[in-house]
């Protein structure tokens, strides 16, 4: 069955710290941080079971990931990066964690910390499985930056430069120029941090409407590299997502413009518009295309959003409180079956270990965490069966996270 | 036998029954009854203890005479049966006195375990007859008891009686067959026949009769039984030694009277006296006594053999302690000492020589036989080869033949032979080249030098000194005359040797051979001393195992070359062995130059390309390495470890050098030629057919070197076998190749070890390396070819026209995760034929295709066994 879905306008792996607790760390994913995060405070049900010690809590994401072009993407990143040791995505002779100890006959995942899992977030941003995603890193807390420009240092070789460093400190406010800067439509919402970050596809909308607006009146013209005529409808093309560049180009030649220096690559990264000369990102392009070719009820609400939008975001926002929690239990389940899928060589068990559950805490025991992954587990089996058929069949209309898609 | 018995069997227990139950009865019924029996009863346990180890002791005499094992008890136990009539017929009156305590004891001894307490419930079955039904705690008391009480109350005691009769029949078919349980039956038997005895004699006259029948029954029975069941051994004993067996069991009964009686010293002397006469009438017969108590350990083997044809005893056990030689070495020995004993008597030194000399071609072409020989005797194998071989003066066929059918190699060689690699005697070869490479290579120089100065050869390989030559200090003339004293001591502790492995008989046989042998060695390396020390020195240095390897590889090449020029026989020796040695060495450096040149030695796996490594490794067998460094490595071991096997086996060599090796079969040829190599058999060959050509000294020069060293790698085997064909010129030895082709099948790989060396092996090694694998197969090149054309393939499919079912280009573009089963299966339906590739694409290779471009990747069915059905 082929993909019948966009893009998602949010995706993040996130590095979750105890306030209290520097040392006790988590790894997850979520298109929602900010409900996630709520989940794992203990403020909406689903939370992780990891996170669920009351001394541990408040929770904080300390940094985040973003910008992945699919959930799946965003769950094999966070596979990897919650099992660093056994990974398949980061060769051997660059691996920084091994397998230490086996138990059950499966590699016993080593314990995070927040250097650790820098470090292993670094390593991840440049092997060659996940370089040339169109990746974004984002921090929220400065001496978790601080840690990770000393590892960025240390490390053998710098991660891509395409993939941008955001630094979104608490105390500085909306510090740089990042998306945070429309975060309007949530009345009291700070404007920095996770709160602020854009979960739809609010920023997609000028060019979701260009280009709705180019293929509704069949304006697409020629192609604006091989100069061939855009039969409408008849093929994939895509539109530049420059402000008043209207450029249409197909797909494979758009990419082919993008990668004119890379022989062997297949995925561009960013480019210059053959119209407008201005740098675009690949990922902007292709996912107001996924949009036009695939979203059409994304699109239709976004353009239906504008016009009710502020009276509906805070509806929205707080009705979706209770399908988070349904939709986080199932995101994890689904998260460990894609882990497996993705990293074949790794057993069921084994995901289901590690599934999230990434708390470090130094009181617990090797028993206590081997009975805390249990229950996760169960409970993760149950809401699993539980929630999947349902969520085959159910589509998700809600407003605020349609995009989120995370029930399979 | 057996049929007659049973029936006789079943009549006898019902016969028996009524006696048993007295017999059983009358221990255990006495023992209530009297005390006098439960007294007898323990006397019999105590004394039949005693008893039973004498017994034993005696039986185990016997059997160590005649079986040789002292774990048959089962025969005693026959034994002891016949026995008792015997004494009953002998010594009436007093020997059944004593036989009564003794086999009370015996009865005491065999029953406590089981029968004790059987018995005392016996003893309440007997007075309450129907008991014994109710308790069904032992079933072997009760099967006896119930046969014993059964007769009267069959109709309960069925059921628990049928346990008993079986298990009686049991006992009684053990004692026959006895081997299995020895001491259950034996007690049974004992208790049975004490208990026989007391009652014969206080039991009444009536029950005693029916006691004297069903034994003496049995008994006549049991002595053809045991004829019959007993293993050879004790009937050959029988049938040669009858009146010692009977006399033996005669003591047997004695001396349990004897214990008893406190004669034992009469019965040990008996026993001895026996066991004297025994040996005396063994060695009447002859060697069967010998050969019956050397094989004694071997007897259960021997006897379930020999038991099939019982009546000619004496005749197989004497062909058996020869066939004993069950070990690598007894077996290769075996067929040699017959050989022995048979050439050995006939053969003057002389005419074995010329035996050996007419043979040896034909060993040589089956170089099989003489190797292990050789290997064996070292030196002195040259003389067994001589002695085998001279004895049967096998046809040319037959003697392939045997030799193909000698898979055997001796000592360590033989240890090498681990897989039945072909590569082995190569391998062999070469290690012992490498070996003596350090050697040959001076030797080159000398060999010229010899060459052109043939008769000087004394004087010149001083100054072409080898390291070897230093190392047995060549340097002063004299110490290589001691070394000829060594060869020729050599020589005699091989002889030594060989009368170890051999009987004695043999081993004089052996000497003989040995010395023959050793008499022409003598003459060779005096010849060879004359004319090349070095030669010599290399010999003397190479083991004899390596020696004759190195002689049946070499022999043929080296001899072809020699043999063409001269015919000369016998009398030619020292001329064959100083011009062999001297064109061995031209050879032998033609050679070392050849494999040298062509590569031989450890190739520079740096330098293949990494589809090369990778199939050397795949030839290997070892699963694909990814790194170069680490497949460079790992070809390195594997070539060290190859040859290593064979220098291992020879024990004294180094990795050294591989290159070396290449080098060294020239090396070989010389060495071949050298006498030690040959000196177990084919070197004589080589000698006879190799000496005539070299009559002319001259020949050895680079040239000949050159077409010899062509002529050795090709045509070795022919030559051997066909000397005087080989003498006529090349186009004989291209005959003789043909032939020996046709000839060699039982030993094909050592020919061509010999024949091929290491030269084609690797040439052909390279050439299929740089031809097939540096396109495609090294796994680092033909993945990144794969890649290149899965990205071709990609990306020339022409885009969709249908933006809801995008081209695998477009997914890729438009983020989407890729499935692999699908992208998989769309490649090898023709996306990738299209780009020019011909073959499939593993899915695995896929997913590392998209891994390695950061393109989102996942299988369709997860590991839960299902489909995903949506993204």
């Amino acid at each position: 069955m082929p993909i019948d879905r966009p893009i998602p306008p949010f995706y993040c792996c996130y590095l979750l710290r105890s306030t209290i607790r520097a040392s006790s760390v988590y790894v997850g994913s979520t298109p929602h941080p900010v409900r996630r995060l709520r989940q794992h405070n203990g403020e909406a049900k689903g939370g992780a079971v990891r996170t669920s010690r009351p001394s541990l809590r408040p929770w904080e994401m300390a940094c985040i990931v973003t910008g992945f072009p699919s959930h799946i993407a965003a769950l094999q990143f966070e596979w990897a990066w919650q099992n660093p040791h056994i990974t398949l995505h980061i060769p051997p002779e660059s691996r920084i964690q091994h397998a230490t100890q086996k138990r059950s006959g499966q590699p016993k995942r080593p314990r995070h910390s927040v250097t650790s899992l820098l470090s292993n977030l670094h390593l991840l941003l440049r092997v060659p499985s996940f370089s040339r995603w169109p990746l974004q890193l984002r921090f929220f807390s400065e001496d978790v930056y601080k840690a990770w420009l000393k590892w960025s240092k240390a490390a053998a070789e710098p991660i891509r430069d395409s993939i941008k460093i955001i630094q979104d400190f608490p105390p500085s406010d909306t510090a740089s120029g990042n998306e945070s800067d429309s975060p309007k439509r949530k009345k009291d919402v700070v404007f920095h941090g996770i709160a602020a970050l854009k979960v739809d596809y609010f920023n997609e909308k000028p060019h979701v409407e260009k280009g709705k607006n180019i293929v509704d009146f069949e304006r697409e013209g020629s192609c604006a590299i091989c100069h061939s005529d855009l039969e409408h409808n008849a093929g994939i093309y895509t539109i530049c997502s420059n402000h008043g560049c209207e450029s249409v180009t197909h797909l494979t030649c758009l990419s082919q413009h993008f990668l004119e220096d890379e022989e062997d690559a297949l995925v561009p990264v960013k480019g210059q518009c053959p119209t407008c000369k201005a740098e675009i990102r690949w990922i902007d392009v292709v996912k107001e295309l996924t949009l036009r070719i695939r979203g059409q009820k994304e699109v239709e609400k976004l353009l239906k959003e504008k016009r009710v939008r502020k009276g509906k975001a805070v509806t929205a926002s707080q009705a979706t409180n209770i399908d988070d929690e349904d939709d986080d239990s199932d995101e994890d389940a689904r998260e460990d079956e894609i882990d497996m899928l993705q990293e074949g060589n790794v057993g069921r068990m084994d995901a289901d270990m590690s599934n999230t559950w990434h708390e470090i805490d130094a009181t617990d025991d090797s028993d206590t965490d081997s009975i805390i992954s249990n229950s996760s587990k169960a409970k993760q089996a149950t809401s699993y069966r539980g929630i999947q058929p349902i969520a085959l069949e159910r589509v998700i209309e809600d407003t605020d996270w349609e995009d989120a898609e995370i029930i399979d | 036998m057996s049929s007659s018995p049973l029936p006789s069997f079943n009549e006898l227990t019902q016969k028996k029954a009524p006696v048993l139950r007295t017999g059983s009865r009358a221990t255990q019924v006495p023992q209530t009854a009297s005390a006098s029996f439960t007294s007898v009863a323990s006397l019999l346990k105590a004394t039949s203890a005693k008893d039973l180890l004498g017994v034993d002791a005696i039986g185990s005499f016997r059997m160590e005479e005649h079986n040789g094992d002292s774990v048959e008890e089962l025969p005693k136990l026959p034994k002891a049966k016949p026995r008792k009539p015997a004494t009953k017929k002998v010594g009436v009156g007093e020997e059944k006195v004593a036989k009564a305590p003794r086999k009370k004891k015996d009865t005491v001894e065999g029953e406590p375990k089981k029968p004790r307490k059987p018995r005392v419930k016996v003893t309440d079955q007997a007075v309450g007859g129907n008991d014994t039904p109710k308790e069904p705690a032992p079933k072997k008391p009760r099967a006896k008891k119930v046969d014993k009480d059964a007769n009267p109350d069959e109709g309960i005691k069925d059921k628990p009686a049928r346990k008993p009769r079986s298990k009686k029949p049991e006992g009684e078919s053990q004692i026959i067959l006895a081997k299995g349980q020895i001491t259950k039956p034996s007690s049974k038997l004992t208790s049975d026949r004490v208990d026989k005895a007391v009652k014969s004699k206080k039991l009444e006259s009536a029950i005693t009769d029916p006691f004297a029948d069903p034994v003496d029954l049995g008994l006549v029975e049991a002595v053809q039984r045991r004829t019959d069941w007993t293993p050879p051994t004790a009937t050959g004993k029988t049938t040669g030694i009858t009146p010692i067996s009977g006399d033996r069991l005669d003591f047997g009964s004695t001396s349990c009277g004897s214990i008893q009686s406190g004669e034992r010293s009469k019965t040990f002397t008996d026993l001895f006296g026996s066991f004297g006469f025994s040996k005396l009438d063994n060695n009447d017969i002859g060697k069967k006594s010998l050969e019956t108590e050397k094989p004694r350990k071997r007897k259960l083997i021997e006897l379930v053999k020999t038991s099939v044809s019982t009546a000619a005893a004496t005749s197989l056990k004497e062909k058996a302690p020869k066939k004993k030689a069950r070990t690598i070495t007894g077996l290769a020995t075996s067929a040699y000492a017959e050989q022995e004993e048979i050439t050995a008597k006939p053969a003057p030194l002389l005419q074995y020589f010329s035996r050996q000399t007419t043979e040896r071609p034909t060993n040589d072409g089956f170089k099989v036989p003489p190797k292990p020989r050789s290997k064996s005797l070292v030196k002195g194998a040259k003389p067994k080869k001589g002695s085998a071989d001279a004895p049967i003066l096998l046809s040319p066929e037959s003697a392939l033949k045997q030799s193909g059918n000698q898979d055997f190699v001796f000592g360590t060689s033989s240890q090498l032979a681990r897989e039945d690699s072909p590569r082995l005697l190569r391998d062999l070869h070469e290690a012992m080249q490498a070996s003596n490479e350090i050697d040959e290579d001076d030797p080159f120089a000398d060999s010229i030098h010899a060459s052109v100065f043939a008769n000087r050869g004394k004087t010149l390989a001083p100054a072409n000194r080898d390291l070897w030559s230093a190392a047995a200090r060549d340097m002063a003339g004299d110490l290589l005359e001691v070394e000829m004293v060594d060869l020729v001591d050599s020589p005699v502790a091989t002889k030594h040797t060989i009368p170890t492995i051999m009987p004695g008989a043999t081993k004089p046989l052996v000497n003989e051979v040995a010395e023959d042998v050793w008499y022409d060695i003598e003459e060779l390396g005096k010849n060879m001393d004359q004319d090349l020390q070095t030669t010599k020195e290399a010999t003397r240095r190479i083991g004899p195992v390596e020696a004759a390897i190195r002689a049946e590889l070499l022999s043929s090449p080296a001899s072809n070359p020699k043999s063409k020029e001269s015919t000369p026989k016998k009398s030619k020796r020292e001329k064959r062995d100083k011009s062999p040695s001297r064109r061995t060495k031209s050879l032998a450096k033609a050679s070392t130059k050849a494999a040298k040149s062509k590569g031989v030695g450890m190739p520079d796996f740096s330098s293949y390309t990494t589809a090369q490594l990778a199939k050397e490794i795949a030839s290997y067998r070892f699963k694909p390495v990814k790194s170069r460094d680490g497949m460079i490595a790992l070809l390195e071991k594997c070539w060290e470890g190859k040859n290593r096997i064979a220098l291992g086996a020879l024990g004294a060599n180094v990795l050294s050098q591989p290159p070396p090796e290449s080098s060294k079969p020239p090396a070989s040829n010389q060495v071949c030629a050298a006498s030690p190599k040959r000196p177990r058999g084919r070197p004589r060959k080589e000698s006879t057919t190799s000496s005539p050509p070299k009559g002319k000294v001259g020949r050895p020069k680079k040239s000949t070197t050159v077409e010899y060293f062509e002529m050795d790698s090709d045509t070795p085997l022919s030559q051997t076998r066909t000397p005087k064909k080989s003498k006529k010129g090349k186009e004989a030895v291209v005959e003789d190749i043909s032939d020996s082709d046709t000839e060699t099948r039982p030993s094909p790989p050592r020919r061509q070890a010999s024949q091929t060396k290491t030269p084609p092996l690797p040439l052909k090694l390279s050439t299929d390396l740089e031809i097939d694998t540096s396109p495609e197969l090294s796994p680092l090149s033909s993945r990144a070819l794969l890649f290149m054309h899965i990205t071709r393939a990609i990306k020339n499919a022409p885009p969709s026209k249908d933006p809801s079912k995008p081209s695998w280009h477009e997914k890729i573009l438009l983020y989407d995760p890729i499935i692999l089963e699908e992208l998989a299966v769309w490649l090898n339906t023709g996306a990738l034929e299209k780009v020019g590739w011909d073959g499939e694409v593993d899915v695995k290779e896929v997913k590392k295709w998209c891994e390695g471009r950061s393109i989102c990747c996942l299988w369709r069915e997860n590991l839960r066994g299902g489909a995903r059905s949506r993204y």
